[in-house]
């Protein structure tokens, strides 16, 4: 059956895309939820969130998102807090959030109404913003594996906001014209602002010498990646650890496994997407890929996206905080649960999620590895064929067998 | 009781040669010169250092063990230009080690080095051994880093190769006319990262002579003497297991 015709037979009834729950019943029944409230005009508390988006680059849209509601809504724009949650729960919170549009020039950034938006990102915690829109919002969902999804929108005419107390730590770095973007990104994250704060203060062109308006996509990736290499060469003036350690987390129905090696840093994600997980929608088979760097790190983006430098995030921290250095493979087992697309959140949280575990403990690679095969269900020569440092390990002799 | 005086750029050999290999290492200090032996944190490459007292302008030396930080010890030598008289001491009262370089003066404080343990080295029997220009190696070695992660170094009666890549190749013979000498009882024929291989050749300077030794399925060993002869260094670097 071609593919395009199964939605059509099935209408969400029939299974015959083999996936656990309908996808597009998912995202319609939370539209349900919140398009009876929207009209042209909304009232609402704003976690705070900003969204600028990447079509038409350098000429884009920012604006504020939104909820139909007032109250604190803060959990609605923190991955940080999203742990434990179903995907339906999550793709509920983000279809809430109103995303208002609002035309700029990534340059363009000290304009009255561009600034105003801007420093919406500065906020402390939740408050109320009045938007009056050209027309009713619009229908449209943004999924992708980057960002967190985003829900309806609708082009600003007119928005009001109400007095809000600034995050000290923001402001101090907003004022700071003379401190460059990556040593600002640090700064917030060495004080303790989360991850989500710190990239979208970057996405609002609030950090930095030149500063301008960076898509969301682009701003996630470049706060982890910004971050992790900090950790990284802090870690590498650190022991390595003296045991193979393998750590494991089970959530939206992807199984993640991490195996630290006693070795210098390296670093590699893999992943492996069962038939009709959202990555894999046509294959029969499973498809499995990896990136990876060894001690020095990678000159290229990692072709696996945005979840490489996500999760190198969370193991850096995590080795930060044990002040050991180690090699990391992460690997993760989508399994056909996993039907939309939540962001690279998913993959930071649960990895510092795992890591915060208590790990087992192995002498032997060939043990540790013995350990991962039985929670997976791709058998490990495929894992160990797809992994360039699990290979490297096997075959790398140490001096001490020659003694 | 510590004490060398000599050219700036001895102790940067010092620095560049050691820290190739690893940044954290114990200086064992004697009356007949200096000694590092060195493994990286994975275990898979070691470095060997002797100096002669002879390569410095003074030395004074009882037996003396320091744990050095080459990353602290290189951000103040760097300040120095080559031909600067530079001084080192070790202030036992403070246990630091006092640098100076002209009217500068660093102080460092040392690794503690009861937590570095004398190394052991393998005992090693080799079945070749090769002779040639650092150029000449150094040239097989960039060019192998083009097309794979691995090199293949093989010593026969009259002549040693080097070979890397499968489907892009690089090859480079060597005939035993072609190189400074060639002693191999049997075909020798071993694997090596060309991640480790390449960072050592970083320690290797233009004109030195290197003594390759080689084995089967065995580490290398690659020896040179650099500081006008008063310095010989080895590095030794485990071999990997051929790729299925």
């Amino acid at each position: 059956m071609r593919d395009s015709y199964k939605c059509i037979l099935c209408r969400g009834g029939r299974n015959l895309c083999g996936k656990d729950f309908c996808p597009v019943i998912m995202k319609n029944r939370a539209y349900a939820k919140t398009l009876p409230m929207l009209s042209d005009e909304l009232q609402g508390s704003t976690p705070p969130g900003i969204f600028v988006g990447r079509y038409g680059y350098p000429k884009v849209y920012i604006g504020p998102l939104i909820p139909p509601y007032t109250g604190n809504t803060s959990q609605l724009d923190t991955p940080e807090l999203w742990y434990g949650k179903s995907i339906e729960e999550i793709v509920s919170f983000r279809t809430s959030l109103v995303r208002g549009e609002y035309p700029a020039r990534v340059d363009a950034i000290e304009q009255k109404d561009i600034r105003e938006i801007r420093e919406l990102a500065l906020a402390e915690t939740s408050f109320d913003l009045h938007a009056k829109f050209l027309k009713k919002p619009n229908m449209r969902i943004i999924l992708d594996d980057n960002s967190q999804p985003f829900g309806p929108s609708a082009p600003i005419e007119k928005l009001e906001a109400q007095n809000f107390r600034a995050n000290p730590l923001l402001e101090r770095v907003y004022y700071d014209t003379d401190l460059r973007a990556v040593d600002g990104v640090i700064e917030l994250y060495e004080r303790g602002a989360f991850i989500s704060q710190i990239e979208k203060a970057f996405s609002a062109g609030l950090i930095g010498k030149k500063r301008k308006l960076v898509p969301t996509r682009w701003s996630i990736t470049a706060v982890d990646d910004t971050v992790s290499k900090a950790l990284r060469e802090e870690i590498k003036g650190y022991e390595t650890i003296d045991k193979f350690l393998v750590y494991r987390l089970d959530a939206l129905d992807n199984r993640w496994q991490i195996l630290m090696l006693p070795s210098t840093w390296r670093y590699e994600l893999i992943e492996a997407w069962y038939p009709k997980t959202l990555w894999n929608p046509y294959s029969s088979k499973v498809e499995i890929f990896g990136d990876h760097e060894f001690y020095e790190g990678r000159k290229s983006y990692a072709a696996i996206g945005g979840c490489y430098y996500a999760s190198r995030l969370a193991i850096t921290e995590s080795l930060c905080n044990m002040r050991r250095q180690a090699g990391a493979v992460v690997m993760r087992e989508a399994h056909p649960g996993y039907v939309l697309p939540v962001g690279v959140w998913n993959v930071r949280e649960h990895v510092r999620r795992a890591l915060s575990s208590k790990p087992e403990e192995f002498d032997t690679l060939e043990q540790a590895l013995s350990y991962v095969s039985q929670h997976f269900d791709i058998p490990l020569k495929r894992w160990i064929d797809t992994s360039a440092i699990i290979k490297d390990m096997k075959a790398q002799r140490r001096i001490d067998e020659f003694i | 009781m510590f004490e060398a005086k000599g050219k700036v750029e001895i102790f940067k050999r010092i620095v560049e040669v050691v820290s190739v290999i690893v940044n954290e290492v114990k200086f064992n200090i004697k009356d007949d010169g200096f000694h590092i032996k060195a493994v990286d944190p994975a275990h898979v490459a070691m470095v060997e250092l002797n100096i002669a007292p002879q390569a410095f302008n003074e030395y004074n030396a009882e037996d003396t063990e320091l744990g050095v930080d080459l990353d602290k010890m290189e951000s103040i030598i760097r300040l120095g230009k080559g031909n600067d008289e530079m001084d080192a001491t070790y202030d036992e009262d403070s246990e630091r080690l006092v640098i100076r370089i002209g009217n500068l003066v660093r102080k460092m404080t040392l690794l503690d080095v009861s937590t570095m343990p004398d190394l052991k080295i393998p005992n090693l029997q080799f079945p070749a051994k090769v002779e040639l220009l650092a150029d000449d190696f150094l040239l097989g070695i960039r060019a192998a880093q083009s097309v794979s992660d691995y090199v293949v170094l093989t010593a026969e009666k009259d002549s040693f190769e080097l070979s890397a890549g499968t489907q892009e190749e690089i090859n480079q013979k060597f005939s035993k006319e072609q190189l400074l000498s060639l002693e191999c009882k049997d075909k020798s024929r071993s694997l090596f990262s060309l991640d480790y291989l390449s960072s050592m050749m970083k320690g290797i300077r233009s004109g030195e002579k290197l003594a390759i030794f080689i084995g089967n399925d065995y580490p290398v060993r690659i020896e040179f003497e650099t500081l006008d002869g008063n310095a010989s260094v080895a590095y030794l670097l485990a071999p990997r297991t051929e790729i299925e």
